[in-house]
């Protein structure tokens, strides 16, 4: 089974605490590592910081291009991974891993399946 | 021969090969990679002049010279580097001469299923390297078909040879209580391919290998080396029941059609008939197993002419006796829809209840599913609308999610009070 895992970072991190902490944030290394060489990593990676971010909206055949971020919240998404494997336990555990989730939170969403069994 | 008629002998005989291989020299790397240089072999030389009378033996022997060359050079190397003598060549490093004993072509495509589902491995690498080693999937394939990129099933089917070779004793075939939970495991991974397959078989992507064909070709091959083990009797005949329906269960646009209104004109009554005659003989011959029942009860669903005829008493017995000897929530799951097409659809509801304390099914979209049916049944249609939106959101499959919002939708339109 596939599943994101998006890694939140208190957006005061950054400025308020230690030098340590900071690195930590940004510091997936060990999990990349790991969920590379066990076959379960897909893809992903740290995010920029997110006034960097743009927002693309279509309005009546129109695209617009605007600034981010695109919620004003204590919390900003700081790294997402996409990962496949064995079902949602694994998934809780690798996320774990992520050492973001000392300090914040890493949300473990399911990706829907094309596919499905007759009900 | 056709260049396919060539590719499917090939295929039934590589894992035959590897296992023989891997019984005398025990590297995987290395033995197979002289099986694939075996088989380009076979097809640049077969089709000029005629496939050997002993083809298995034929691509055994020249897969083994690869392999002693391979051994002899890595040996060349390493003596070079450390200055000494050359030593004699123990006789594992000999291909054998075409009278040796081989033991019953089957048995070593067991052997090498037994090996792939060696319990040092999580079920996602067993069934991993299953489709590599014995279905003789490429690493881009089996990728395909779990729909992850190379670059992360390669890693997944390195660590899994890794740690059979760390484990040691990989391919001595366990005896005993160890032998049926092997065999167990075994079928249990057939399973899972199969699963994945029929669930995927609907997608949009047509360049997926069919996993649910692979399994039944595996399942048949171990059939063919156990044909007195009623478990593979069962499980064989319960993917050939299951996939019979394949044509039926989904519309043009791919959404998905319940049992009771699929077209059972289009279900295929060949493989109905033959997944019948293996689990009614299975069941008559040896001891009574969940693959056995689960298939016998699929035996039945197909086997009426109109769903109406459906023996649901049959089915609920069978589901009782499955809760007793392989109890699980699915299986209860089951047995409660029994029960409510026998009893009324309270009783039925009256089991599902007791099922939702189970914390492993309280947030299941398929409980939350199947009471929304019930209710429907007993008539409750504002709660029944409730549960088919609450499922919606629970299932992680989008064509389920289309599925139980038009039946949300449905009771929306003919619910009077709204």
């Amino acid at each position: 089974m596939k599943f994101l895992l998006n890694a939140y970072a208190a957006s005061a991190v950054t400025v308020a605490r230690s030098e340590a902490e900071r690195d930590a944030v940004v510091d997936h290394a060990d999990f990349v590592a790991a969920a590379r060489e066990s076959g379960e990593l897909i893809g992903g990676g740290v995010l920029a910081d997110s006034s960097t971010g743009v927002l693309v909206r279509a309005r009546e055949g129109r695209t617009t291009v605007a600034d981010g971020p695109h919620l004003d919240s204590p919390v900003r998404l700081a790294a997402c991974y996409l990962v496949d494997c064995e079902d949602r336990d694994r998934a809780v555990g690798l996320a774990a891993t992520v050492l973001a989730a000392h300090y914040d939170a890493v949300e473990v969403r399911p990706v829907m399946l094309a596919a499905g069994m007759e009900m | 021969m056709s260049a396919e008629d060539l590719g499917r002998l090939l295929r039934g005989l590589a894992p035959q090969v590897l296992g023989a291989l891997l019984r005398r020299y025990h590297d995987f790397d290395s033995c197979e990679d002289a099986l694939q240089e075996a088989m380009l072999a076979a097809t640049i030389q077969w089709p000029v002049d005629g496939v050997p009378d002993n083809a298995r033996a034929w691509l055994v022997t020249v897969a083994s010279r690869r392999v002693i060359d391979q051994i002899r050079s890595e040996r060349a190397r390493r003596d070079r580097e450390t200055s000494s003598a050359s030593r004699e060549l123990p006789d594992a490093l000999v291909a054998p001469g075409p009278d040796e004993r081989v033991p019953r072509d089957h048995d070593d495509t067991l052997t090498l299923l037994f090996m792939c589902c060696h319990p040092a491995l999580t079920p996602a690498s067993q069934v991993a390297l299953t489709l590599r080693a014995v279905g003789g999937l490429t690493t881009a394939e089996v990728a395909g078909a779990f729909l992850v990129p190379e670059a992360t099933m390669g890693p997944r089917i390195s660590r899994a040879k890794q740690r059979i070779r760390a484990a040691g004793t990989a391919l001595s075939t366990p005896e005993g209580p160890a032998y049926v939970e092997r065999l167990g495991a075994v079928l249990h991974v057939l399973y899972l391919i199969f699963n994945e397959g029929y669930t995927a078989s609907s997608g949009p992507d047509l360049q997926r290998p069919d996993l649910a064909t692979e399994a039944v070709r595996l399942t048949r091959a171990i059939h063919r080396s156990l044909p007195d083990d009623g478990e593979v009797a069962g499980l064989l005949a319960l993917m050939l029941l299951t996939d019979a329906r394949r044509a039926a269960r989904t519309d043009a646009e791919g959404g998905l059609i319940p049992l009771a209104e699929q077209d059972r004109t289009r279900w295929d009554s060949d493989m109905v008939q033959e997944g019948a005659r293996l689990v009614t003989d299975a069941m008559l011959r040896s001891p009574l197993g969940p693959y056995q029942l689960q298939a016998a009860i699929a035996s039945l669903h197909v086997q009426a002419p109109r769903a109406a005829d459906t023996d649901w008493p049959q089915i609920r017995f069978l589901y009782q006796v499955l809760c007793r000897i392989a109890p699980s929530p699915m299986a209860t799951l089951n047995h409660a829809i029994a029960v409510a097409m026998t009893d009324g659809p309270d009783a039925g509801l009256a089991m599902l209840s007791a099922l939702a304390a189970d914390d492993r099914m309280a947030r299941h979209h398929r409980l939350t599913a199947t009471r929304a049916h019930l209710l429907e049944l007993a008539g409750d249609t504002a709660a029944a609308r409730e549960d088919y939106l609450l499922a919606s959101r629970l299932t992680t499959s989008l064509p389920e999610q289309r599925y139980l919002r038009t039946r949300a939708d449905r009771l929306t339109e003919t619910d009077p009070t709204s």
